[in-house]
């Protein structure tokens, strides 16, 4: 399985611009009362490497972005929550900004936790006409010792994405895979590496792909 | 804008300390090789049937530990738990509503509707205590013999004064209720945000 994923990758890397970068996630999450939650993030991305089909490939380190976000959830049901919020980007010469919503799902096959995504969200910034996307996401959990994920056990944490995008009348599609491997240090708090592989550009067929190695906090 | 975003960090962590915890569950279950359980217990299995594929667990709560063999046998998911010493404590497996007496289901449906205003069964299972032989011979037979206990241990989703929970409620051969507890819900904030 892992050859498998080193020769695709290796296939993809060789075919299409590839960009390769860090990304430290911290995720603060705190639950106001039995219905409402609430959850920070931020987040930092960092390019390290870049290939261009027409240029040599480089080790080039890049600042890229930062993200703070605020996201509110109301529970609907036993597992099920629906989720408003802001985030704010802020960039080397630009901040923009985001609106949230979302509606997400918990079921159960075996003895892994799978979560369903819906959202929308709205991206405005002063120099570019508004972004407004359409995404579902699904997200399985897979303990790897036991049946039920425990404290200080590992798990496999697999999320697939595909993003719905129109800017300026343009549509475009991404593709998200992202496999992370986690492990609960304690009842509060939960880290997170994988890589975040955004497929993008898929409708212009200019597709490229941005690989982010994350690092993900939770507490 | 290197400086902003590490001021920005550092703020972010200082705002939002660690919360404490206040009591810590110390709850594990993990998967055993066959070489490490009891020998007794793995006998038991044995004399169920040869050919069954038995995964096991064990389990440690805050005061005791056990072993815990998981396998499908005649379509039933069947769990049968061990202490240290491989000396059986008792068998559940898997049923359909169905397959509960049409008169005992009755009761427990009508316990149920007095307690909620909705609820739906997440799952059922049946529960054996008795000797070992009687025990085998139950499984084997697909009916609990005379000298079985037995008990019904429903996990459901129950609405009650305008909340949805998630419940395990205990009904004895008569469907009369001998326990109920609300399950406490696995944390999820890694999946969903």
């Amino acid at each position: 399985m892992s050859l498998l994923l080193v020769l695709a990758s290796e296939t993809v890397y060789a075919q299409m611009q590839t960009r390769v970068g860090i990304l430290p996630i911290v995720n603060y999450n705190y639950k106001i009362n039995k219905n409402w939650d609430i959850n920070f993030r931020l987040e930092s991305r960092h390019f390290v490497f870049e290939n261009n089909i027409s240029e040599n490939s480089n080790f080039k380190y890049e600042y890229s972005l930062s993200d703070i976000s605020a996201l509110v959830g109301r529970k609907t049901g036993l597992n099920s929550k629906f989720v408003l919020g802001f985030l704010t980007r802020i960039e080397p010469d630009a901040v923009s900004y985001r609106t949230i919503q979302q509606f997400i799902f918990q079921t159960k096959i075996e003895s892994f936790r799978v979560a369903h995504r819906i959202a929308t969200d709205q991206t405005f910034s002063s120099n570019e006409a508004t972004e407004f996307r359409l995404r579902y996401r699904v997200s399985a959990e897979i303990p790897l010792s036991g049946q039920k994920l425990d404290v200080k056990e590992f798990y496999f944490k697999f999320n697939t994405e595909v993003l719905n995008s129109i800017q300026d009348n343009v549509y475009d599609l991404e593709f998200r895979i992202v496999p992370n491997i986690g492990y609960v240090i304690n009842e509060q708090h939960k880290i997170e590496l994988g890589l975040d592989n955004r497929f993008e550009s898929f409708i212009n067929n200019q597709t490229r792909l941005i690989s982010w190695i994350t690092i993900n906090w939770f507490l | 804008m290197k400086t902003t975003i590490i001021i920005s960090s550092i703020s972010f962590l200082l705002l939002f300390p660690f919360v404490s915890i206040a009591q810590h569950k110390y709850e594990r279950e993990y998967r055993m090789k066959s070489e490490m359980i009891p020998q007794s217990a793995k006998r038991f299995i044995d004399s169920i049937s040869t050919d069954l594929k038995v995964k096991w667990y064990k389990e440690i709560g805050l005061n005791d530990v056990s072993f815990e063999a998981k396998f499908k046998h005649k379509n039933k998911q069947f769990s049968v738990e061990f202490d240290t010493l491989g000396i059986l404590q008792d068998v559940e497996f898997v049923i359909k509503k169905c397959e509960i007496a049409p008169k005992v289901y009755n009761k427990i449906k009508g316990k149920l509707d007095s307690l909620y205003q909705k609820w739906k069964f997440q799952k059922i299972q049946m529960n054996y205590t008795g000797s070992n032989n009687n025990l085998i011979t139950s499984i084997k037979k697909n009916k609990p013999t005379d000298r079985i206990k037995f008990s019904y241990e429903i996990v459901l989703k129950g609405k009650a004064l305008g909340n949805t929970h998630l419940y395990e409620i205990t009904f004895n051969d008569q469907g009369e209720m001998q326990n109920i507890q609300q399950i406490v819900q696995d944390k999820a904030d890694h999946l969903e945000y």
